[in-house]
Formats: structure tokens, C-alpha cells, sequence
């Protein structure tokens, strides 16, 4: 039988200055397993992303839970992490060095913290981003959007689009911080943050923590792909590293990407999910002014339909397991008022680690729903 | 302290690094060579307001830089500059600088 997803569960999104991150992930490991119908002793594989979790690893995770591994993992890429870490857990489910094996993301990282850990994201950061300053990625993906909207023929109302689209399902996600829609013109008229993005365009950061649970059965991995670095950073960075594997990725599937019932995409930023959208080729002749009008902005395509982490909150590294946790409520028929009827198959993607002017991690997986 | 921009280039094959690598990443060489490398173009501009836990008053203007020699560099806008300027770059204490390079006569 094939590796699969046999347990998700995420803890309520709190305000950031709440919750420590220790206790968050094992209330999501918690509620992972019970969902799994499984208990800590029959855990023998971990993997953790956390960006809040030092001076403490993954094996000190593995202590504080109790679990006696065959295997284990930190991962370390951002929004690419939880995809990351299920290609890993799969593949050690596959070739039997793990029978179930439990994925674990998140963190309590205050504004404080987020502001902290932008500004020391790495070297190339600290060198020559900091100095600016640029105070964190807004700057970048203001500048990408900047550049997406002259390449595509876009304005301002389309990444408005994506916000409402997504905004319109979180109102159906009771754990979603941001439940109410806004308008076009109250998306247009609301005070900048990094021109052209504003409130509406960057992440709520919250404390949380999400978690999967990989073992034999369960929603099935039927492809997963990654390019990582793809471009060395010497790009223009509105292509990710999808383009690449996005053939193989529907082929493997056996699906077209039109037949797809649900889309989870890496949202850090309106512009990263029309990226995605075109790599994963979701926008018919990569004609993105006409996906926005046709498909968007009527209402109803199923985007991130949590509301995604635009509405329901980034709580640090559990951004990359959200989406997918989404995408296996769906498939499972467990999500509520925001079900997407007849869901069989969803895509999900990580995108994750801005080098210097762009994500440099990109992944994604298609999930069938389970037997 | 202002110093001059600088690139770093691959004594083998030319490719032009910035921010710095280790491995030549189109040739997999490790010789290179320090270079100023001041002039470029302005691809697009952002203006910074806020970040977590910062607001920027006045804004922080920032532009993104095609440098003659091939790499893109984010920097902070000295002048008001749109997409299409030529600029000068310079460091100050690692942040690239971009200044709007008057035209010769």
C-alpha cells in the first residue's frame, strides 16, 4: 500500500503574543494522533520545522513527546518545510525505514520575534538587505508585484482578487483571525505597507502549530515534485521552481490540472499565489488577466478555501503544513461549510527561504482522496 | 561609511556575483575577483511604510537595480527614481545605495 496521510490536525490560530511553541506542537502531535487513531508508542518517525524552537531540535521533541524513533528530522526551509518534510516521511514510509511517522510545524514568534528573525534570515540578509533596511520581505514582494503587474498587464484589483477569493472561504472557517471579505474599494483604499501592498496583501502572524501523520493508506501521495534554488537567485523571481516539475507532477498523478477539485498554494503574498498558480499550469495559456476575471473574481474557485494563511493567520513554520492539512480535510469530506462538494484530488504547494530578492524553495504534491 | 559598489566575478568564465558565492554556479570555478561595478538601471521601485514592528516615517524608498554587468540589486533610493533611470550604486556599511547618475554631456 502506498504511503499516505492517515492524521492532520492544527491548533486554534492565537494571537502572537500568546502560546509558547513547545506546548503548541504537542497539542497538535496530540490531535494528529487521536485524528490517526494512533497513540505516541506507535510513532517511530519525526520531523519538525519551527523557527521558535531553539536552543531546542527535533530530538528534544522526540524526548518531551515520549516517541522512540527509527527516524528523525529538522527542517529547516520555511514554507517549503512541510512539503519538505512529508517527501522525506514518504519516502522513509515507502522503503520501510518508518511506519508512521509524524510531521510537526509551528511557532510563537511575537511581531518581535517575526521582526528578529527577518532581519537575521541569513547571511545575505544580515549583509545587505538589514542595512537598508528593509525590515523583513514586504519590500521584496512589493518590488515583485511591482514587477508581476508590468510583465502580466496587471493592476492593483487583481491581487485584490486573490485576497477576496480567499477572504469569501474564510468566512466558513471559524479558525480563520480574518472572516470578513472586503470589498474592491476597501481593498484598494487601505493604507499602504510597502507600496503597492498593503494590510490586506501580508500575512497576520499568529502563534500555532500544524501536524500530519504519514504511515501506509490514508488521503494518497499520488505525486510530489521540488526544485530547490532553481535559479540561483539570478532570476527575476516570477517563476518558481514549479515551472519545471509541474508536467511530471500531473503526470505521475494522472490528472490534468483542470480536473483538480482543490488548490492549496504557498500564500505569503498575493503574487506568490498567481505564481504558483501559472507554474502548476492552473492559468489556461498563462493568460493571468483573463484567470482573474474568468475564474477569480466571480467567486467559488476553491483557493486555499481556509482562507489560506492571508486569512487564517502564519503561524511561522506551520504555513507549509497548513495548506496541506486544508487539502486533506477536504479530500476527507471534513470541511464544514467551506466543503468543496465531491473533492477527490487536491494540489497543494510550499514555496519558502527568500535568499536575497525571492523564494528559493518551491514543492508541491497531489493528493488523491483515500480508498 | 560610503565605499564603492562592488561585484565579485568569476575569473574563469566572467559570471558576475552579487551577493557573493562560493562556487561559480555557471562554471563551478572558486577563483574570483573584486570589481566595482556602480552603474545600472532602476527595474522597479517600492516604498516601505511598515514592517513588523517598524514604521518608517518618512518611508524608506527602495529600488531594484539591474547592474550593467548582469545581477539585480536591491538598494535604498537616495533620489526619487522610476523604472528606466540610470543610477550610480555605492555600500554604506553593506546597504547598496542608488543615486540617480546624471547623463554626459
Amino acid at each position: 500500500m502506498p504511503a499516505g496521510i492517515v492524521g492532520a490536525a492544527e491548533t486554534p490560530y492565537r494571537r502572537p503574543s500568546e502560546g509558547a511553541t513547545l506546548p503548541l506542537l504537542a497539542e497538535a502531535a496530540r490531535s494528529a494522533l487521536a485524528d490517526a487513531g494512533l497513540r505516541p508508542r506507535d510513532v517511530d518517525g519525526l520531523a519538525v520545522a519551527s523557527f521558535s524552537l531553539a536552543p531546542d531540535r527535533a530530538i528534544d521533541v522526540a524526548w518531551r513527546l515520549g516517541l522512540r524513533l527509527r527516524w528523525v528530522m529538522e527542517d529547516t526551509n520555511g514554507g517549503a518545510s512541510g512539503l519538505n518534510m512529508l517527501q522525506h516521511a514518504v519516502r522513509a514510509v515507502e522503503a520501510g525505514d518508518a511506519r508512521a511517522v509524524l510531521l510537526l510545524a509551528g511557532d510563537a514568534l511575537g511581531a518581535d520575534g517575526f521582526r528578529e528573525l527577518a532581519e537575521a534570515y541569513n547571511s545575505a540578509t544580515r549583509a545587505h538587505l538589514a542595512p537598508i533596511p528593509t525590515g523583513g520581505p514586504n519590500a521584496l514582494f512589493a518590488l515583485l508585484t511591482r514587477r508581476h503587474m508590468e510583465q502580466h498587464g496587471l493592476d492593483r484589483e487583481a491581487y485584490g482578487h486573490v485576497v477576496i477569493t480567499q477572504r469569501r472561504w474564510a468566512v466558513r472557517n471559524p479558525n480563520a483571525v480574518f472572516r470578513e471579505a472586503p470589498s474592491l474599494d476597501e481593498y484598494l483604499a487601505a493604507p499602504p505597507v510597502a507600496e503597492p501592498l498593503t494590510r490586506y496583501d501580508c500575512v497576520p502572524i499568529v502563534s500555532g502549530a500544524d501536524a500530519v501523520v504519514v504511515a501506509e493508506g490514508g488521503v494518497v501521495v499520488a505525486s510530489l515534485a521540488a526544485r530547490h534554488n532553481y535559479d540561483n537567485q539570478d532570476g527575476d523571481g516570477l517563476e518558481t521552481g514549479l515551472r519545471e516539475v509541474a508536467d511530471d507532477l500531473w503526470t505521475q498523478a494522472g490528472l490534468a490540472p483542470d480536473e483538480v477539485d482543490v488548490v492549496s498554494v504557498y500564500d505569503d503574498y498575493p503574487v506568490v499565489v498567481l505564481l504558483q498558480l501559472a507554474d502548476l499550469g492552473l492559468v489556461p495559456e498563462g493568460d493571468v488577466p483573463r484567470f482573474v476575471v474568468d475564474r477569480l473574481a466571480p467567486g467559488g474557485y476553491p483557493l486555499n478555501t481556509s482562507g489560506g494563511q492571508l486569512s487564517a493567520g502564519q503561524a511561522g513554520a506551520a504555513g507549509g503544513l497548513h495548506g496541506l492539512v486544508e487539502a486533506v480535510r477536504q479530500l476527507r469530506g471534513e470541511a464544514g461549510e467551506r466543503q468543496v462538494d465531491g473533492a477527490r484530488t487536491a494540489v497543494v504547494s510550499g514555496y519558502g527561504m527568500v535568499l536575497y530578492r525571492y523564494g528559493a524553495c518551491s514543492n508541491a504534491v497531489v493528493l488523491r482522496r483515500g480508498a | 561609511m560610503r565605499r564603492p559598489f562592488v561585484v565579485s566575478v568569476c575569473a574563469e568564465c566572467g559570471y558576475a556575483a552579487f551577493p557573493d558565492r562560493l562556487l561559480c554556479p555557471r562554471c563551478g570555478e572558486a577563483r574570483w575577483e573584486r570589481r566595482e561595478a556602480p552603474a545600472g538601471v532602476v527595474e522597479s521601485t517600492a516604498r516601505l511604510h511598515r514592517a513588523p514592528g517598524r514604521d518608517y516615517r518618512p518611508p524608506i524608498e527602495i529600488a531594484l537595480v539591474r547592474l550593467r554587468c548582469g545581477p539585480l540589486v536591491v538598494a535604498r533610493a537616495e533620489d526619487e527614481l522610476a523604472p528606466g533611470d540610470p543610477v550610480t550604486l555605492a555600500l554604506e556599511t553593506g546597504a547598496p545605495l542608488a543615486g540617480r547618475r546624471e547623463r554626459a554631456s
